[in-house]
């Protein structure tokens, strides 16, 4: 391989109808090194590129790289200044091959016949409305195609650019479309300690005027410094993804409300977007976060039950538990609950209502309305009422009324029905907190994005602790809150497994469960396009799990999206496993887990046989089990 | 019929399953998508086989005679399918000139109390869309007044959108309802509609800002459904003020013809929105709850006869 190469055919630009070249300069293992072609075929081939970009190849060429929904790449840079394009077969994982051939021929050249994996690098997404989606690879350089290529984020307007790309140290001086120096300039002038600083496509395109265009000369130069700082800049541009200024992931999520609901929803997103750049609010939060809800939580090296695990042979895995449940209320989702309040506020609403199944939602908002002085209702279906009598308790005594829904099935999804029609209602005056990352858009961007805190703090605990990345996260899915908080800071770190778990109920083929990624078909629910457990009717059916936090019949979009891509595996659990780990957590390291943790806990039985000596698992260990031991009792004997 | 039907869906399987129709949807090259577009199954217009008119033509013939167009809504199932049968045929014969059958759904976010219940019982009744459809089968043809469905997405989705318009076609149904599919996802559900000469009536609310509502006039089918008042469905003491200056807006800005829904229960109210110059009025709740909570379904039907009437004396 070498400079005698002609340059490689591996794609067809569907936008632009013309072949894609990749120009290689060599191959070393996965990895390509590029560097741009000579100046004839350049010159030849770079019809939109302006002159500037030759001046900057001193620097080596710089580039970004489109990302779609199924396929990245990484990109990185070497010491030497040539561009080194990895992981060529990550970039192909999840596309089957049957698609490639969409594309079509690929020439029999060396590396494409031989790997079909390496030569595919265009695809279109059919899924999404609305999203017109090509991408090319970086090395294609000297290609006019790719470099018009853009991913449009569903506004359908064909001007609005957004790029996302994966974990990557090199942009690209284009001509004049490109907002990607844009991009790099924002966020590197947002501080990175915000929970929530990521520029969203709508917003992309706002300051898309703003910022004056710099020279690509001087622009190169910045980039490379900024490009050696890694992490922040890089995921924010990878969340540009996730979801689109519609609301979708993929082709989940959306706002499937009634038409009352839509001024309120954009007046919401709005108003988030907003506050995300608000310094004021972002110190309020982190002070309440600190002081009142007692963060940063720990991630706690469980070595006995490390040592559970471990093999005959002395090898296993190491567990962490990320204590989410130290949190003030016992879980996760006053993290969320407290933003939201704070929104609320800011909004001038003075009444909040909110859906709870196992209480926890409730509690955590009905403590922060009593915090901030805000009415506050909670809608509990009639029977979650029953098994969660202590919260219910709580609630009152935290000054909340609850009001029970004896429609439907009088469970969680009642709740949050019901509490969508009172908002529907009353929607001037009132401020929704949705306690998970399910709901119209745009809840489940805002819920994670609150959530998001635990990842961060993990990525920052675990470099202290071992220097290096969880391998693994195992957390419990019901609606996906406390899992999107913990998975969202490391969807683009391709080498951390992720994995959700849900409930099995009684046993997936028994009927009753609540295994909704597993079992749920596509479908709409609360306001989103997401997995769902429906009869063949289209009707909602009741899930059953033995812990009411999991009880749901639907799952967040950005789940269901995780899922079809291959990004995150999700599995179920039945009750009396989970029962089972819920003695085993507290006799092994004395914390008694929420029987919805304790599901997470259980696949770790599962799980830990398979791992590799010293893998770091994180498990988030989202909320304490004092409030379960009622059902406990009828369950296991002690 | 259904042997054609089966051929008809399978024809239009057929154009689908070409791999670059995915392409096609970008429109870049359109002219396939406009063939295909016109495509109308046999099915579609063999369904239309009774001599009732579609929304808009109802519309622009009431228009013509200077009258309000009456639009009573029930649910479908409640309390039982056979009764629902009879309602129809009770409805249609007291003057209503659309009617609108809602179809039972476990999760309804935009019905108020009795209509959930109304719901709740027709499931527990086992009332299901096929169901619903059988029944529909033998009664449509004895209609003379045009029938629009009313539903949420998810039982749509279910079954797919197009096979659930060939579906609805079949059996006669010239429009459909579905309050929680914004005004940006009805792509999708505008193309198959249309293909099948199904009228997709959109809804707008008093929240709803200019701009917006401007866009949902101009693509509604049908009519335009005026939410009155921001909340659920539900008998209301008084019509809002707002609707007023609502259709005044709206009138200004289209001809579709608009009927307002939501909250009207008696005479009065129908009398009041007629004034403002209302084209349909929608009366649900109040209907249903009739049904629902009659002794026994004669005794429910009479009084729905009774009510029926007075509403459309209301608006002569």
């Amino acid at each position: 391989m070498g400079k005698g190469q002609p340059p490689l055919l591996i794609g067809w630009g569907l936008r632009s109808r013309r072949p894609l070249w990749l120009i290689r300069y060599k191959r070393v293992g996965r990895m390509y090194f590029c560097r741009p072609a000579k100046k004839q075929l350049l010159k030849r081939k770079m019809l939109t590129l302006s002159p500037q970009i030759h001046s900057s190849s001193e620097n080596g060429p710089e580039f970004s790289i489109a990302n779609l929904d199924k396929a990245h790449m990484d990109v990185d840079r070497d010491l030497h200044g040539d561009v080194l394009i990895e992981g060529l077969s990550s970039l192909l994982g999840p596309i089957p091959l049957a698609q490639q051939s969409i594309l079509g021929p690929f020439p029999a050249g060396p590396g494409i016949a031989s790997n079909p994996r390496r030569s595919l690098l265009l695809h279109q997404s059919p899924v999404s409305l609305g999203h017109q989606l090509i991408t090319g690879t970086s090395s294609l350089l000297g290609m006019e195609c790719p470099l018009q290529v853009k991913y449009t984020c569903g506004s359908g307007s064909g001007s609005h650019h957004a790029y996302q790309t994966l974990p990557f140290q090199i942009r690209m001086a284009f001509s004049s479309a490109t907002p990607l120096h844009r991009i790099t300039a924002i966020s590197s002038s947002s501080s990175s300690s915000s929970p929530f600083f990521k520029p969203y496509p709508s917003q992309l395109s706002l300051q898309f005027n703003k910022i004056a265009s710099c020279s690509p000369k001087s622009f190169a130069l910045a980039n490379h410094q900024m490009g050696l700082d890694k992490a922040p800049v890089l995921h924010d541009l990878s969340i540009l993804q996730r979801p689109d200024s519609l609301g979708r992931f993929g082709k989940y999520g959306g706002k499937y409300v009634p038409e009352t609901l839509m001024y309120a929803l954009s007046e919401l997103e709005s108003a988030f977007k907003a506050l995300a750049t608000d310094h004021q609010f972002q110190k309020e939060l982190d002070g309440i976060l600190k002081d009142y809800v007692g963060r940063e939580s720990p991630l706690y090296f469980a070595q006995r039950l490390t040592e559970h695990y471990k093999r005959p042979n002395g090898e296993g895995p190491e567990i962490y538990l990320k204590r989410e449940d130290l949190n003030h209320t016992g879980a996760h989702k006053i993290n969320n609950a407290v933003a939201q309040a704070l929104l609320a506020k800011k909004l001038g609403k003075e009444r909040i209502i909110a859906e709870t199944g196992a209480g926890q939602h409730g509690v955590a908002t009905a403590t922060v309305c009593a915090r901030f002085g805000l009415q506050c209702i909670i809608y509990m279906g009639a029977q979650d009422m029953e098994r969660q009598a202590l919260n219910v308790f709580r609630m009152k005594l935290l000054g909340a009324e609850v009001r029970a829904v004896h429609s439907g099935t009088a469970t969680l999804k009642d709740a949050t029905s019901e509490a969508i029609r009172d908002w529907v209602t009353n929607v001037e005056t009132t401020h929704y907190i949705l306690g998970s990352v399910a709901g119209p858009h745009p809840y489940p961007m805002m819920v994670r994005e609150f959530h998001a805190v635990i990842g961060k703090e993990t990525r920052k605990q675990a470099l202290e602790k071992w220097g290096g990345r969880p391998d693994v996260l195992v957390a419990c899915v019901g609606g996906g809150s406390n899992a999107m908080g913990l998975f969202h800071e490391f969807v683009d770190d391709k080498d951390v497994r992720m994995i959700g778990v849900e409930a099995a109920g009684f046993g997936l083929d028994s009927g009753k469960h609540a295994a909704t990624l597993t079992k749920g078909e596509v479908g709409v629910l609360h306001g989103a396009m997401s997995y769902l457990l429906q009869d063949d009717d289209g009707q909602i059916i009741e899930p059953h799990s033995i812990s009411a936090g999991l009880d749901y019949p639907g799952v967040g979009p950005e789940h269901s999206f995780l899922k079809d891509t291959g990004r995150a595996e999700y599995y179920s659990i039945t009750d009396e496993e989970a029962l089972e780990a819920f003695k085993r957590l507290s006799r092994l390291e004395g914390i008694i887990p929420a029987l919805e943790t304790s599901h997470a806990l259980a696949y770790l039985e599962k799980l830990c046989p398979t791992l590799p000596n010293g893998t770091k698992v994180v498990l988030n260990c989202s909320g304490r089990g004092d409030k379960d031991v009622h059902t406990a009792i009828k369950h296991l004997q002690v | 019929m259904a042997i054609a039907g089966n051929s008809a869906a399978s024809f239009l399987q057929l154009h689908q399953k070409k791999p670059h129709s995915l392409f096609r949807l970008n429109s870049r090259n359109s002219v396939p998508f406009s063939i295909k577009s016109s495509f109308n199954p046999p099915m579609a217009s063999l369904a239309v086989s009774s001599s009732t008119l579609g929304l808009s033509e109802t519309f622009s013939k009431l228009k013509k005679e200077g009258k309000v167009a009456l639009i009573p809504f029930i649910t479908a199932g409640d309390p039982d399918l056979s009764t629902t049968a009879e309602a129809l045929k009770v409805l249609d014969s007291c003057g209503s000139d659309i009617i609108e059958l809602g179809v039972p759904y476990s999760d309804p976010l935009a019905d108020g109390p009795v209509i959930q219940a109304a719901a709740t019982r027709a499931l527990a009744r086992g009332a299901n869309l096929d169901s619903i459809l059988e029944m529909l089968n033998k009664v449509v043809p004895q209609l003379s007044c045009p029938i629009a469905l009313f539903t949420y997405y998810n039982p749509i989705l279910k079954r797919g959108v197009e096979k659930f318009m060939i579906t609805v076609k079949e059996v006669g149904i010239h429009g459909l309802v579905v309050p929680d599919v914004p005004l940006e996802e009805t792509e999708v559900l505008r193309r198959e509609a249309s293909k099948h000469n199904i009228e997709l009536v959109l809804l707008t609310t008093p929240t709803t800002p200019r701009e917006r509502m401007k866009s949902i006039v101009e693509a509604t089918e049908g009519f335009l459904y005026l939410v009155s008042s921001i909340g659920v469905t539900g008998a209301r003491g008084s019509v809002s003020e707002k609707v007023q200056s609502l259709l005044q807006e709206i009138k200004a800005v289209s001809n579709k013809p608009v009927a307002v829904g939501f909250g009207i229960s008696k005479p009065e109210h129908v009398k009041q929105v007629v004034g403002w110059g209302a084209d349909g009025v929608i009366v649900g709740s109040a209907i249903v709850k009739i049904l629902g909570e009659a002794k026994s379904p004669e005794e429910g039907l009479k009084e729905l006869a009774e009510f029926t009437k007075s509403l459309k004396a209301a608006l002569l």
